[in-house]
């Protein structure tokens, strides 16, 4: 059986259709926060975490005990909480006696445990008799085909079908499915962990595999026919709908069956769903690997353990396909349901031994009466449980004899309301949640016009909008007269970069944008190489003369020119010397930011060229350097490139014929890439490096219009970026920057305040009306977030008029630090005691250092409000660095453009940081990583827990939960945009995701309007409005009596 | 002057979000299609509404449209493949019919 292309092309569409509701896992190396749910944002909050719920079996909501200590510790906006129950109250029909809203009250707040579980074979009528005290009525025309449709729901659908065996067999092949697959993975993805490597890996995930499972004797042996399944077809999806078939699953089920098993090991999913999506990724260039790789090998595995299963004593007459439990469910329903009770565990343990005993025995007249005393077993011990958990609330409002007098059909109503309203439970838990850190928001914004000021603030400082920013803007403001403002960590300019000493570019910008500008960053050997293309001639010049040390690594050489260079063949040992070094004593550098011209461009590939055809020299002659001239070099160049025939000189200096003279030059060609073609693309990506003037200019004007700073400039204006420390962390990432792609943001801060430095960019900026007086100096700066500690870079380029400040500028900066260790400190320490600030910041400092902290630093936890505004509109508060906060003025963006940007990107960021955060806190174990203690790094690239598992995705226990309860409170991010309303109406209209994302209640929505002074929130569809009191209003005086 | 020589091939332009692209263009790629060229930026209206083309801080939102020429053999497949697809997004694919001079380069 062969697909035809369409089938094929259909199936691999199915797929990733299938696999759109799995988020995708980063590695490591550039952890990024995600919504987990991000596949489902186009569906309405509330219904997609019920999704998220049924998918990825995680629980989307705190349960209750949590819940009623917030409410105790004030965390929970009771009046709003009560005022939701009576709303939902007043929807029921009124029974008599029964005052609903007390029973919900006393459900919420006094209740521990669930109260309705769901029950299949007690009847409403038995529950009310239990109730009574009365025994059960007799069992009529209950028969077994009652339990027919509960058994279709449960056990067909997109449900796999080994998950179906395992439930009604117990035959764990789901776990071992698993663990085969896991296996798989960790071989063909390994990137560089491992000794040794599974071979064959070029050839692709399915193809790799295959040769390896093929030839596998021990699964053979073990009665695994993959061979037969594998022999059917050879591609993948062959495969696929081979195994599909077979199992009997009809094809209008494909996706979502499919989105089920992909599902299963979601982290691993996500892997692959990113790396297949990361065309730039090294190690999927070289491996490649697909999703429909990854199903066609789970089927065979599945396919071949469910035959191998019913090859098995005691197994023989199992059902294996989706067909044939179908069959079962209609035809022998009895015999079903006491298997799916005894292996999915819910068996009545009274009767577990005898039920056992007769599914082993194959005698339908005892099954039946087993079957029989069974449910009535059943319907007594549910409906006992019910009755007991009902009573128990009524007995708390004082309402028993009511709730005895009512009719069975009111009672049916009375269990439906408590049914539908814990349904609905974790909604208005998280409504009151929000509602209350709404209110303490409002509380204290101040709406007052900003004080116009006397002179320029001292120092201007812009900070990433991380919410970890908020601390420590709010102490540098206390020590002087600084003023600060936040905008996205990446500062507005998406940038590649080669580090020093590295050998791949890192992107600084968020995962959503490519950039498309490389920045280098070279070494400044000395005072007159500041001209970086002269450095960078140098480096090319001095690439084998390691004893100065190359300033660029090979590596680095190879991906700017595309020489595949990685080889150490070509490195002389001093070099991997040199390298190390480089680690320990990390020399000032300067970052190239400025266009090559034509010249200097082939002035640099001329040089680079050469280095190699020396190097090809030595390594194919064995020539010494010393022996090889440049007329040697030169016409090896031009003869390679096609500009003349042959190469004499090095003919003669190692007796060539003319056949192997143009072997070499071939080879040159071919091998080391020297050719006229290839030029011309090198050409191409040297002209990725740098920016253009007219790029700068419009870089550091968006820069400066989105925050609303285009006057008044300072004598400083310092641009930090910020990262962390820790050691042994492989969450490093996470505590980075993440609109710097889990980077740190100094590099990119240094860049802007480069750009805005340069004569020639103020002269166009105040054409613009941008006027940066020529004593306005920017400096690129760096905010550790794990140590408060704030540092200044290039300050060898500061003006001499400026060196005099620069001591008032670093105390008032030390200061700062210090009074931010001393607040956080509390947070983080075992045994807090009050400690002054100096060895406050001197602890934290240690705790930054330590291998064995798991909890270096809290990051973003406790995030819950974006504000996107002044800085006046929170100055006087103290936002307990709990917000991410961007500088907006309004009246500088008529057209709201500058207003959509910061929606698109850095609000679209700190959402997905929140979602991160909530899921990663309402079920640490299946949202997040759980314990960091027991993660072990798997491939390089993620971490499992254990020794073999699935991949982990979240964030681990320690960044969320303290002791076990948690740390950072989940709830959806507020946002605020400080403007007219409709100006904040046209720009989220305009920016599609951010529309559907409040529409959808994903994000809580509030614009303050400052001219009206009344703030709007977005509830169910629609704007609420309130007045604000301005707090220039006076209390009302007290009447004396 | 040569002579040119008509062949009338098969036209898809197929507009999908940005955020597919990866996934169309590999599609159109095992599908043994041999060359696509891809319009960014596209704005239009669906019954979702308006798309507005020009986001600077993310690309996954606008839409594109990506230019096909195959033979005729190859639009039943390619259309059957795109179908769970087009079930889930939005989008449209148009189907005309065009000629081209060089039928050495569109046929694999």
């Amino acid at each position: 059986m062969s697909l035809s292309l369409g089938q094929k092309l259909g199936i691999r569409s199915m797929i990733y259709v299938a696999s759109e509701k799995i988020p995708f896992f980063w590695p490591m190396r550039t952890f990024i926060h995600h919504n987990p749910l991000h596949g489902m944002e186009d569906l309405p909050f509330e219904q997609a975490v019920q999704e998220g719920k049924r998918l990825l079996h995680g629980r989307v909501f705190l349960q209750r005990p949590l819940y009623q200590e917030y409410l105790e510790q004030g965390k929970v906006d009771r009046n709003y909480l009560e005022q939701q129950v009576t709303e939902y109250a007043g929807k029921r029909e009124q029974l008599p006696g029964v005052d609903m809203k007390q029973w919900l009250m006393a459900l919420l707040t006094n209740t521990e445990q669930k109260v309705i579980f769901s029950h299949r074979v007690a009847s409403v009528d038995d529950i009310h008799a239990a109730v009574k005290g009365q025994p059960l009525p007799p069992l009529e025309g209950f028969s077994a085909s009652e339990l027919v449709p509960f058994l279709r729901h449960d056990l067909l659908g997109d449900r796999p079908v080994y998950e179906a065996i395992d439930a009604l067999y117990g035959t764990e092949i789901g776990n071992e499915l698993d663990e085969l697959v896991i296996k798989s993975c960790l071989d063909f993805f390994d990137e560089g962990q491992s000794v040794w490597s599974m071979p064959g890996r070029k050839q692709g995930f399915f193809k790799s595999w295959r040769e390896v499972a093929n030839r596998n004797v021990r699964l053979y042996l073990r009665g695994m026919h993959i061979q037969d399944i594998l022999a059917v077809d050879d591609s993948p999806e062959g495969v696929i709908a081979h195994v599909m078939n077979t199992l009997g699953i009809p094809e209008e089920r494909w996706v979502h069956y499919f989105t089920r098993e992909l599902a299963k090991l979601h982290g691993w999913t996500g892997f692959i769903r990113w790396r297949w999506n990361a065309k730039n990724y090294y190690w999927s260039q070289q491996y490649p690997a697909d999703l429909i790789e990854l199903v066609a090998i789970r089927l065979t595995f599945a396919l071949a353990l469910i035959s191998e299963r019913a090859n098995e004593r005691g197994y023989k007459h199992i059902a294996t396909t989706a067909v044939a439990i179908e069959d079962a469910i209609e035809n022998n329903t009895m015999e079903t349901y006491l298997r799916y009770e005894l292996y999915s565990r819910r068996i009545v343990p009274a009767m577990a031994k005898r039920v056992e005993q007769t599914l082993a025995r194959n005698n339908p007249a005892q099954l039946e009466k087993v079957f029989n005393e069974y449910i009535q077993h059943k319907r007594q011990h549910q409906a006992k449980s019910q009755a007991d958990r009902i009573a128990v609330i009524a007995e708390r409002v004082n309402q028993q004899d009511a709730m005895q007098s009512l009719s069975t059909g009111q009672f049916s109503d009375l269990m439906d309301g408590l049914r539908m309203f814990e349904f609905c439970e974790g909604m208005f838990w998280l409504r009151a949640m929000e509602s209350d850190a709404i209110n303490k928001l409002l509380d204290g914004v101040n709406l007052s016009p900003p004080k116009p000021r006397e002179k320029r603030p001292f120092v201007q400082a812009m900070f990433c909008i991380d919410t970890r920013s908020e601390r420590i803007r709010r102490h540098l403001e206390s020590v002087g007269d600084y003023q600060t403002f936040g905008i996205a960590g990446f500062f507005g300019v998406p940038m590649s970069l080669i580090e020093l000493g590295k050998g791949s570019e890192i992107h600084l910008c968020p995962v959503l944008l490519t950039p498309k500008n490389l920045v280098l960053e070279m070494t400044v050997a000395d005072a007159e190489d500041v001209h970086a293309v002269t450095a960078l001639e140098k480096a090319m010049h001095e690439l084998k003369e390691s004893v100065f040390g190359p300033f660029v690594t090979v590596e680095a050489i190879g991906l700017l020119f595309g020489f595949d260079m990685v080889g150490k063949t070509l490195l002389p040992q001093t070099y991997n010397h040199w390298r190390k070094q480089l680690h320990k004593k990390k020399r000032s550098t300067h970052l190239m930011i400025d266009k090559l011209d034509r010249n200097q461009a082939d002035s640099i590939l001329r040089t680079v060229q050469r280095a190699v055809i020396m190097l090809a020299i030595e390594q194919d002659y064995g020539l010494e350097a010393e022996n090889i001239n440049d007329d040697m070099v030169r016409e090896l160049r031009e003869a390679a490139l096609g500009r003349q025939p042959g190469a004499p000189t090095l003919a003669n200096a190692r007796n060539l014929n003319k056949q192997q003279e143009k072997e070499f030059i071939l080879r040159l060609r071919d091998h080391y890439r020297i050719d006229a073609a290839y030029t011309q693309i090198q050409m191409e990506r040297l002209g990725r490096i740098g920016f253009s003037q007219e790029e700068q200019v419009g870089f550091v004007s968006q820069a400066l219009r989105s925050i609303g700073l285009t006057k008044d400039f300072s004598r400083f204006v310092l641009l930090f970026g910020h990262g962390s420390t820790s050691e042994n962390n492989p969450y490093e990432s996470a505590l980075d920057c993440g609109a710097c792609g889990g980077n740190h943001g100094q590099v990119s801060a240094r860049v802007l305040a480069q750009m805005a430095n340069k004569n020639e960019v103020r002269r166009k900026l105040r054409k613009q009306g941008i006027d940066i007086p020529d004593d306005a100096w920017f400096v690129g700066a760096h905010h550790n977030t794990t140590t408060d500690e704030l540092v200044l870079y290039d300050l060898d380029h500061v003006p001499s008029t400026h060196i005099f400040y620069i001591d008032r500028l670093r105390n008032g900066l030390l200061a700062a630090s210090r009074l931010c260790a001393q607040e956080r400190l509390p947070t983080l320490q075992l045994n807090p005691k009050e400690m002054d600030t100096t060895s406050a910041y001197r602890e934290i400092e240690r705790n930054a250092m330590d291998w064995s902290q798991v909890r270096p630093e809290w990051g973003l936890s406790r995030n819950a409000y974006m504000i996107i505004g002044r800085r006046g509109l929170t100055l006087d508060m103290s936002l307990d660095g709990r917000s991410f906060l961007h500088s907006y003025d309004y009246t500088l963006d008529p057209k709201q453009r500058l207003l959509e940007n910061i929606l698109t990107g850095p609000l679209v960021v700190a959402q997905w940081i929140n979602m991160e955060h909530y899921f990663s806190t309402v079920d640490n174990e299946k949202f997040g990583s759980s314990s960091k203690v027991y993660h072990n790094v798997a491939g390089r690239f993620g971490v499992m827990t254990g020794g073999l598992s699935d991949l982990r995705t979240g964030l681990p226990s320690q960044t969320v939960l303290n002791k076990g309860k948690p740390f950072h409170e989940p709830l959806r991010l507020i946002a605020v945009i400080e403007a007219p309303l409709e100006h904040a109406q046209r720009a989220v209209d305009s920016v599609v995701s951010v529309k559907t994302l409040v529409k959808n209640d994903w994000i809580r929505l509030l614009v303050i309007d400052p001219e009206k002074q009344v703030v709007y929130q977005y509830n169910n569809g629609q704007w609420d409005s309130q007045i604000l009191s301005s707090s220039d209003e006076l209390p009302l005086a007290k009447e004396s009596s | 002057m040569t002579n040119l020589n008509f062949s009338s091939v098969k036209k898809l332009e197929i507009i999908l979000s940005g955020e597919h692209q990866a996934f169309a263009t590999e599609l159109l790629d095992k599908a043994g299609v041999t060359g696509y060229t891809i319009i960014n930026n596209v704005s239009g209206k669906g019954r979702h509404g308006f798309h507005d083309g020009h986001l600077m801080f993310n690309e996954e939102d606008v839409l594109i449209m990506i230019i096909v020429a195959v033979p005729e053999d190859l639009v039943e497949p390619i259309l059957e493949g795109l179908e769970p697809f087009y079930s889930e997004h939005t989008g449209v694919v148009f189907i005309s019919d065009i000629q081209v001079t060089r039928m050495v380069k569109f046929s694999s």
